[in-house]
């Protein structure tokens, strides 16, 4: 098992650095298309975090621990932020399933939860000790809907 | 946010200019295409050949602007790279935009 942390303030212009150094991660593992798939997750994640829990403040901590274990990657974004609203995982799965023809429906936001679990096998949130703790993992083995 | 531009007829074609469409030039990608929507253009085709990723936050962004032409303009997207077009498939936007090779091949689609 390997494993390591990245931890950034909550600012925006930081998020390519995890976002890039975690496909760099995965890249051991996955192919590169999956990969940047991950990279994709973890973006979207740590987005999440700064916009939502974080309100856009800069100048908080996050950190996105990912651990290789055989062939599967697990990833745990945490943060000290506001708590995300009950059942918003479930509630964002169709997020995606919006009617291309009809420019009315079409989403300009909140796609990055269903990206999420879209891409990853397993998507879990809990609030433990006033911290958000998300925690994502896919297998090089494991069917994903985003697989290339 | 400058966008370099090219006028083709009735096409403008636009070169963000970034290697990553993300949440932090999302915004002003957003404002500097509106801009170009105000100003009258209704068809435009955007240069992603050298866009290397592109998350939500950017997609969002082009949503927008396909809303803010509406069904009388649209919107073409040419060079789109391997990660980059599997995230358009992810999210089902390959519906949304008309997808092209190359530049060549989008402004004809855009001038008919």
């Amino acid at each position: 098992m390997a494993r390591t942390t990245l931890t950034i303030n909550s600012d925006l212009e930081n998020v390519p650095l995890v976002g890039v150094s975690v496909r760099a991660i995965a890249a051991m593992t996955f192919d590169l298309d999956t990969a940047a798939m991950i990279e994709l997750c973890v973006v979207e994640a740590v987005n999440n975090v700064i916009k939502h829990a974080y309100s856009g403040e800069g100048g908080h901590c996050l950190t996105v621990e990912v651990t290789l274990r055989n062939d599967h990657i697990t990833i745990v974004v945490t943060d000290s932020g506001r708590a995300m609203q009950d059942g918003i995982l479930e509630s964002r799965q169709d997020a995606l399933d919006y009617d291309a023809d009809d420019l009315d429906s079409i989403p300009e936001g909140g796609m990055g939860l269903a990206i999420i679990q879209s891409v990853m096998a397993r998507v879990e949130y809990s609030r433990e000790n006033g911290l958000n703790v998300l925690s994502m993992s896919l297998g090089a083995n494991t069917p994903s809907d985003a697989a290339p | 946010m400058e966008l370099s531009t090219e006028e083709v007829g009735r096409v403008i074609v636009v070169d963000p200019g970034v290697k990553r469409i993300d949440a932090t030039v999302a915004v002003s990608l957003k404002s500097a295409l509106a801009d170009l929507v105000k100003a009258g253009h209704a068809h435009i085709a955007i240069d992603l050949g050298n866009v290397e990723f592109i998350d939500s936050s950017g997609l969002g962004s082009l949503a927008a602007v396909r809303k803010q032409v509406g069904k009388s303009g649209e919107i073409a997207l040419f060079g789109v790279q391997g990660t980059v077009k599997n995230m358009f498939k992810l999210t089902r936007m390959d519906k949304v935009f008309k997808i092209f090779h190359s530049k060549a091949e989008a402004i004809p689609a855009l001038s008919s």
